[in-house]
């Protein structure tokens, strides 16, 4: 038996991948996900019928602040419609987490890792007509990598922060011509990618406009997407027209977005044919949808890894690596896998945090299996005599739409082994403060819906990336900073993938299933695009009218 | 009269300072930080944390932030949302215009129709129509109006089509608001195929809603119409040879409908707790669900103001009916 480093280096690492595990998981709950393509032909511009509404219903994904520029987090669909980044979600037939080229027509990164060349496509233009060049992407880029830029607005940067560091790890960014933007680094980088991917292209004389935002029409002009912004309403819909001049053929005449805060409501919109697209069903109505509705699922690959995290336990004896791994054989794991999960959207995981796709990913390890009997013996090993155990989590966690339920299941299968486990539902708000303050002895986190590993590894390991920052396991925290200033993808991943042995032999974090994202689609849409990034476009989409 | 109205004034900044004041330290009382979640929430470092509590005040003891807030507030400042990012007045601008139509159309809907089945039952006692209306009042008191809602939902929209589920106008309809209240901005602009949208729109939740103000009409309605129709200055008229009718509606219902002013007194503020509900199921972006956000963000200054108004509405609404008794009733003016 080996303890996990000091107890309180461990409980204060945990206690970030809590963050993470929160942090990545409650935006994801809307049509984020990796992978596959709804219907077939893979979405090729010539194939698609042109014309019809999409209209897209889910529970919770229109944003109050929606105004805010170019600090808009990654979950906004709605707005990646309206603005693209230099890059975007892979569509088509990828099923990878891969990127595409959005804006941008190319990318290069000089040899030491710190200079990246973006290059851009020729001909596009914003809403109001006006050229998207290199000036108005410097203009953007830098407000989202300088703090004092003119046209920072009050948002949080979060892809910034947490991808690129805070302050970020930006030394300039530059027009080198109208079709070409530099953007140099104070510390190598193999690939920036995602965090370009998230910040989102408006057009800068609409965003220095002392209106901007204030309504609708000031809106209209400020996007470089396929779709032009025609109304809103915060929290409620949006509503989009195809823009003509996008530089792709945009199929769909108009888009709706309708928020529906009730998820029974959300399914009955979706039964009477309200929507065409809807994400955020109880489990219940999305099986049965997609059995007798008349509703095929569009599932990706998995996307997120449901874990179970002991954050801060009480009770010493849950750093005993004996009870950790008791915890992983009691859980009935393959059983959640069947029950709490939209069908066929789970698989039993084998390694936590990351999923297959995912640079660290290690293939051909083997899940454990459930085994009371064998959780038993460890727990008497260990001297563990009815150890107390609370999981806390939120009323609501994607893609798990019964949380309660899991938690409950779990808590069942711990008393089996002799834990007294019980369980404590805290509103969203209430339990990431009570994470926060080191208060939640274990949680279920499910991180996720995100392509640049560092992200995952980070945020799990030791919170926002911070240049110089001291880390928390010694181990972990040097294979990290090494694979950050790695200058080969090949020497990133294998530092990355020891970091993931180290997890799954000293039983950090307990795996629970690999989920995949899944949304229900009526038989007038085809081709919609779910990718992990989060950035998909559904300029190909085919609505039959 | 006078006195009753000044009376009301004089408790009406008391009152309403002791809601805020609940609001506020309820809401304090729960665990949640909005400066973090502000600040990108478990991404943020803790400069960019502290910046931002800094920035909304929030660094500031309780008692220092309310009398901030009082003091704004009585001067028609009641702060930035958090979420919304944009002044609460703007806010609640947007939202209590839907609310106001909703909790209007229930009350138009459910009173009259409550009141009709109350005397009907009165009238005839253990009838069907008494029994129907006693199941009726049952039901509006004890069936929670989100089940209602998704049971009409279910019916009305699903499986027979005859109206929208969602929302308030259909996708792509444009109305130049005016009031805000869009069956009416459709009617004042004369936009007869929006006024039609908007109204059938605004059915499905008004009829869930309704329920409540029917169900407790006809309770009231039943009972004092029972009561009236048994004295002595009722027999008096039968025994004259007075019409059934006459005698209910010229004489009875004069007294047995003054009670009734009491209990719309009382609906109105309670309608608005049903609308948090039912405008979560029927996607309406009115004050119960703004409420209802805000208290799960903790946005702080949208929650005490909705509480604010909500306040503000009781006391209206009480003031209101104790001016109507004393227009309706001259014994009370007497006293």
């Amino acid at each position: 038996m080996t303890a996990v480093s000091s107890g309180v280096e461990r409980r204060e690492f945990l206690r970030r991948a809590g963050m993470l595990g929160v942090g990545l998981s409650l935006p994801s709950g809307l049509l984020a996900a990796c992978g596959s393509d709804a219907g077939s032909g893979a979405g090729t511009t010539g194939g698609g019928t042109r014309g019809g509404v999409l209209s897209i219903g889910a529970t919770d994904w229109l944003p109050p602040d929606f105004f805010l520029g170019n600090s808009l987090g990654p979950w906004l669909l709605g707005m990646s419609q309206m603005a693209w980044g230099l890059f975007r979600g892979g569509g088509g037939s990828g099923r990878g987490f891969e990127l595409q080229n959005g804006l941008a027509s190319g990318y290069e990164v000089s040899p030491d890792g710190l200079v990246h060349t973006v290059r851009l496509r020729r001909g596009m233009v914003f809403h109001d007509g006006s050229p998207i060049d290199a000036d108005a992407v410097v203009a953007n880029l830098k407000a989202a990598f300088f703090a004092r830029d003119p046209l920072r607005d009050r948002g949080t940067y979060v892809q910034v922060i947490i991808t690129l560091g805070s302050p970020p790890i930006v030394r300039s960014v530059e027009a080198v011509d109208p079709h070409t933007v530099r953007i140099t680094l104070t510390e190598a980088r193999v690939d920036i990618r995602v965090a370009l991917a998230f910040l989102l292209i408006f057009n800068p004389k609409v965003l220095a406009n002392k209106d901007y935002g204030t309504d609708v029409q000031a809106l209209r002009d400020a996007g470089s997407g396929p779709f032009r912004l025609t109304n809103w309403q915060a929290k409620s819909f949006m509503e989009l027209e195809r823009f003509d001049r996008f530089f792709e053929d945009v199929l769909p005449d108009r888009v709706r977005l309708q928020g529906i805060p009730d998820a029974g409501a959300l399914a009955l919109a979706a039964r009477g044919g309200e929507i065409s697209v809807v994400s955020g069903l109880a489990k219940s109505d999305f099986d049965s949808l997609s059995r007798t509705g008349g509703h095929r699922i569009v599932a990706s690959d998995p996307a997120v890894n449901v874990d179970l995290v002991l954050s801060k336990p009480k009770d010493p004896i849950f750093d005993d690596e004996r009870v950790r791994r008791a915890i992983l054989l009691a859980m009935d794991r393959q059983a959640y896998t069947d029950r709490f999960f939209n069908s066929g959207s789970a698989q039993l995981s084998s390694e936590p945090i990351i999923v297959d796709g995912i640079p660290g990913f290690v293939p051909g390890l083997q899940a454990a299996p459930h085994d009371t009997t064998a959780a038993r013996a460890l727990m008497a090993q260990a001297g563990a005599k009815s150890p107390k155990l609370t999981i806390a989590g939120p009323t609501a966690q994607a893609p798990v739409s019964d949380f309660k339920a899991l938690m409950e299941a779990i808590a069942a299968d711990l008393g089996a082994i002799g834990i007294d486990a019980s369980v404590d539902v805290q509103d969203p708000t209430a339990f990431s403060d009570a994470l926060d303050h080191g208060r939640v002895e274990a949680f279920v986190s499910a991180p996720g819906g995100q392509a640049d590993p560092f992200i995952l590894f980070d945020l799990f390991y030791r919170g926002p990336y911070m240049p110089g920052a001291t880390h928390t396991v010694p181990s972990i925290a040097r294979n990290l900073d090494a694979a950050h200033k790695a200058r080969t993808a090949g020497e990133r991943d294998r530092l990355l993938q020891q970091v993931m042995r180290d997890t799954v032999d000293r039983q950090l974090v307990l795996p629970i299933s690999w989920v995949a994202y899944s949304v229900l689609a009526d038989g007038k849409v085809t081709d919609f695009p779910l990718t992990c990034t989060q950035l998909d476009s559904w300029h190909r989409v085919s609505v039959s009218t | 009269m006078t006195r009753t109205l000044l009376h009301r004034l004089a408790v009406l900044p008391i009152l309403l300072v002791g809601v805020t004041l609940l609001a506020f330290l309820l809401l304090h009382a729960v665990p949640g930080d909005p400066a973090r979640a502000l600040a990108g929430g478990r991404y943020a470092t803790p400069q960019q944390i502290e910046q931002t509590r800094h920035q909304y005040g929030l660094d500031r003891s309780l008692p220092v932030q309310y009398e901030r807030y009082v003091g704004n507030a009585v001067q028609g400042d009641l702060g930035q949302s958090f979420a919304f990012q944009k002044p609460v007045t703007k806010v609640l601008g947007e939202r209590i215009p839907p609310t106001v139509e909703l909790v209007g159309a229930a009350l138009l809907l459910g009173v009259p129709i409550g009141l009709l089945l109350g005397i009907a039952a009165a009238r005839r006692r253990d009838s069907w129509a008494d029994h129907l209306t006693t199941l009726l009042s049952l039901a509006g008191v004890s069936i929670p109006l989100f089940w209602l809602g998704l049971m009409l939902a279910w019916l009305v929209s699903v499986k027979l089509g005859w109206l929208p589920l969602s929302g308030r106008l259909s996708p792509f309809q444009s109305l130049q608001s005016i009031t805000g209240i869009d069956v009416l901005d459709a009617l004042l602009r004369g936009q007869w195929s929006t006024f039609w949208d908007a109204l059938r729109h605004l059915a499905l939740p008004a009829i869930t809603l309704s329920l409540v103000p029917l169900a407790f009409a006809a309770r009231f309605a039943r009972a004092s119409f029972i009561e009236v129709l048994g004295q002595d200055y009722v027999r008096t008229a039968r025994a004259y040879g007075i019409g059934e009718r006459e005698i209910v509606w010229r004489h009875a219902a004069k007294n047995a409908l003054l009670p009734l002013v009491t209990v719309l007194g009382i609906i109105a503020p309670a309608l608005l707790v049903g609308a948090v509900l039912c405008e979560a199921v029927f996607a309406w972006p009115g004050l119960g669900s703004l409420l209802l956000g805000a208290m799960q963000a903790r946005d702080y200054a949208v929650v005490q103001s909705v509480m604010l108004v909500m306040g503000l509405l009781f006391v209206v609404s009480t003031a209101l009916v104790d001016l109507s008794y004393a227009l309706l009733d001259p014994r009370t003016r007497r006293a």
